[in-house]
């Protein structure tokens, strides 16, 4: 059973938080909060390392039930594949973000 | 004196530069061709190649009765990293059987071996590390090949 925390402190716009738009698989669009980082991060593919950036962004798990690899996050005009979304039992849900993928 | 390893590294490099569309190939990859780089790739930098050696043992498969010679298989990696996208894998498997193919050109690098040999490839895929996404998924591929030269014992003629 999730644990009872007030997530909602967490998600303020004057805060961190920042609008995004969720859109399930089957282009539904909800607009919600989340918190998105996108820091620097070298990526190794065998011995070489590529520079990349890794976004990431917490959301309430309430507005991401069931997000799938189908769903994407629309942040500043841009459009993101939900690669992971990992529930964290406090209520937030840590989503794996990437512009592009390879399917 | 020339040194032969060098000189095979460098005649890897420069016939890998000849990849290009217009040459017959399906990629452009020998515009991003490097030699030992071990500083992180940007993404305008990609498709690109990365050759660098590992072992160089003594081979004992030409041994001879001539003493005076020392037989080497000396192992080379081509490093591949991909531009990202759905068309990441494609581009990945084009770029090794262009490798393979501008090998094929003359295994023998001019003079410098008797002849090379293809070791192994193997595709990755990075699409998240850790626990942090990966913004643009990047693509690669380690191919390694074996390259079998001939000195004069001790020296590198």
């Amino acid at each position: 059973m999730p644990l009872d925390y007030p997530v909602d402190d967490f998600f303020n716009e004057d805060e961190l938080a920042t609008a995004a738009t969720y859109v399930t698989a089957a282009g539904v669009r909800t607009e919600i909060l989340v918190i998105f980082d996108k820091e620097y991060v070298l990526t190794p593919v065998g011995d070489i390392a590529v520079e990349n950036t890794g976004p990431v962004a917490l959301a309430k798990t309430t507005d991401v039930t069931g997000a799938t690899t189908d769903c994407t996050l629309i942040i500043g005009g841009t459009t993101y594949y939900i690669m992971t979304a990992k529930p964290d039992n406090t209520g937030i849900t840590i989503l794996t973000l990437a512009e592009n993928r390879s399917w | 004196m020339a040194i032969k390893r060098w000189n095979i590294l460098s005649a890897i490099k420069t016939r890998m530069e000849t990849i290009s569309v217009a040459n017959g190939y399906y990629s452009a990859v020998g515009s991003n061709v490097f030699l030992m780089r071990n500083t992180p790739f940007q993404d305008a930098e990609l498709p690109a190649l990365n050759i660098y050696r590992e072992e160089n043992e003594v081979d004992t498969e030409f041994i001879t009765n001539e003493q005076s010679l020392t037989d080497f298989a000396l192992t080379v990696v081509i490093d591949v990293v991909c531009k990202s996208g759905t068309t990441t894998l494609q581009s990945v498997e084009e770029i090794i059987a262009d490798v393979y193919k501008a090998i094929s050109t003359d295994d023998k690098w001019s003079t410098y071996a008797h002849t090379t040999d293809t070791i192994s490839d193997k595709v990755v895929i990075v699409e998240q590390v850790g626990d942090t996404g990966v913004n643009k998924v990047v693509g690669g591929a380690t191919i390694r090949i074996k390259v079998y030269y001939r000195t004069t014992k001790w020296l590198e003629s």
